[in-house]
């Protein structure tokens, strides 16, 4: 009776869920194609991604951290900014709690809070997003979140739910958060248990101005490229994911069984996270994860240092 | 201001002699006079030295309180201590005629750049407003500004010492009378030109221009 038993497993999480890929002819839609072309490509794009998007394993929270990290990103940039995503992530990371997070930071928050469930909630749209975004104009505010209000229930066209709030964004101080409700509202249309920062991304290339264009054609193409993107996204978590589950039997206690849950459904931790003093054994324990190739260390740096999937 | 000659003794708080309602009325006029005379809230402790050891300061307050309704201007506690201060309704007034918020926070034109470099390029580290313009800024020069509520601590940067950065508050935006961050002058012409980074900040590129017109607005407020 001197040998520890091995605990049993059977709190092991699942394996990510596996996706269809998107089939090449949804890829890549051309600036070219017509309204109607459009729109069938966001919905195919869109359809792939559901199954996704209504998964609970604790992976799609990760996922939807990133995209959101990417949106954040994404806006920074078109707003002058330099922050990138890794200036992002250390805004976030290294702000002791009750210090300012900066208005890069705060961009990161207001999207990882459209990734949560309570984002749904259309009656505290008005005093999340006052919270969440710079101050606005508390008139133009209510105006955009009324009709996006109107626009989240009903049937029919989706995507047409979220072009006109999207048409918002061609106005710098509405910007991010009509992005921010245009995805909440397809959410709610789509019946999605969360919203999945998407819109953002597409700015990659695109000009917000051109969201406003009237019949939607380039908002269903950017939903389109989104998410496409977001499926590539998921992909390369999955995979990692399924590698630090492998590596999981090779890490023995509870400590490691802690850690390996967090990076299932966390953009980053450091050393510190959720411990008040992290002893050396788990400076040891994320070294290893790194050596296993079942984490990586995000930042490339010696100290304050973030890890993750 | 003519030197003043030593007062032969300081004044007598107790005016045991006096007639009460005299004393009362005398002790009055001196807490007002205080509170008057200084520019920050004044404690109960500062106030205790002019009047009489058995008086209650509350009931002086009280009774000044009372003479003032109806006043343009009222006597509030704030901040530990009590002041007198324009009432709500005529803030619009005041503002409008002399542009200030009357409450007197002085900004030297140093402590006004400082406060700019920040506003425009926060989340910044002292040391690199240090190495932007070109001299150290003091510990104390942030303290101030910290101080004034302007700015606060913000992200700490993932480097040796972890320093801490600044960022604007949200009491900054409501004294230079900015809605957001966007209201800041010639906010998006800098976010075109691509000129909002810290990288093009330590190259010299900061357009000085926009330091003058920001010392105009902050210049009412400067008393130095």
């Amino acid at each position: 009776m001197g040998r520890k038993r091995k605990t049993p497993r059977a709190d092991r999480p699942a394996a990510p869920p596996d996706l269809a890929p998107l089939p090449p002819w949804a890829r890549d839609p051309a600036p070219s194609s017509s309204l109607a072309e459009a729109y069938a490509l966001a919905g195919a794009a869109l359809a792939i991604l559901d199954p996704l998007a209504r998964s609970l394993h604790p992976v799609t929270i990760l996922w939807r951290q990133r995209l959101a990290l990417k949106t954040a990103a994404a806006l920074a940039r078109q707003g002058g900014r330099t922050e990138d995503e890794a200036a992002l992530r250390d805004h976030l990371y290294f702000t002791r709690p009750g210090d300012d997070v900066g208005p890069a930071g705060r961009l990161l928050r207001a999207f990882r809070d459209l990734g949560g469930r309570g984002a749904l909630d259309r009656e505290l749209w008005q005093d999340r997003l006052s919270l969440l975004f710079e101050p606005i104009g508390d008139e133009e505010l209510s105006g955009l979140v009324l009709l996006a209000g109107r626009r989240a229930d009903g049937e029919g066209n989706a995507i047409g739910a979220a072009v006109e709030i999207a048409g918002y964004a061609a106005r710098r101080d509405l910007r991010a958060p009509a992005l921010w409700l245009a995805d909440a509202v397809l959410a709610r249309r789509l019946a999605w248990p969360a919203p999945v920062p998407l819109l953002g991304l597409a700015f990659k290339r695109g000009d917000p101005a051109a969201f406003a264009d009237g019949e939607g054609k380039r908002v269903a193409l950017a939903y389109a490229r989104s998410a496409a993107a977001a499926l590539d996204l998921y992909g390369e978590i999955a995979r990692r994911a399924t590698k630090l589950l492998a590596a999981a039997p090779k890490l023995r206690g509870k400590a490691a069984d802690r850690v390996i849950h967090s990076l299932l459904e966390e953009d980053a931790l450091t050393v510190r996270t959720g411990v008040e003093k992290p002893r050396r054994s788990r400076y040891r324990l994320f070294n290893r994860l790194v050596e296993l190739e079942a984490a990586r260390e995000l930042t490339g740096r010696s100290t304050s240092r973030l890890y993750g999937l | 201001m003519a030197r003043r000659a030593r007062p032969k003794s300081p004044p007598d708080p107790e005016l045991a002699d006096w007639p009460e309602a005299l004393r009362w009325r005398e002790w009055m006029g001196r807490i007002e006079a205080v509170i008057f005379a200084s520019p920050e809230p004044v404690g109960r402790d500062i106030l205790a030295r002019v009047v009489g050891q058995n008086c209650s300061i509350d009931r002086l307050i009280e009774d000044l309180r009372a003479e003032l309704r109806g006043r343009s201007y009222e006597l509030v506690e704030v901040a530990g201590g009590w002041q007198h201060r324009t009432r709500k309704n005529y803030a619009d007034v005041v503002q409008f005629a002399i542009g200030a918020s009357g409450e007197g926070r002085p900004l030297s034109q140093q402590d006004a750049l400082v406060l700019t470099a920040i506003a425009y390029y926060q989340p910044i580290t002292r040391s690199e407003l240090s190495a932007f313009f070109g001299r150290e800024i003091g510990r104390d020069g942030i303290a101030h500004l910290r101080d004034l509520g302007f700015i606060a601590a913000g992200p700490r940067r993932p480097a040796p010492g972890a320093p801490y950065t600044y960022v604007t508050t949200k009491a900054f935006l409501a004294e230079f009378g900015l809605n957001s961050l966007r209201d800041l002058p010639d906010m998006e012409a800098l976010e075109d030109a691509g000129l909002l980074s810290k990288e093009k900040l330590l190259e010299g590129a900061f357009p000085k221009r926009l330091a003058g017109d920001l010392d105009v607005e902050l210049g009412e407020n400067d008393e130095g």
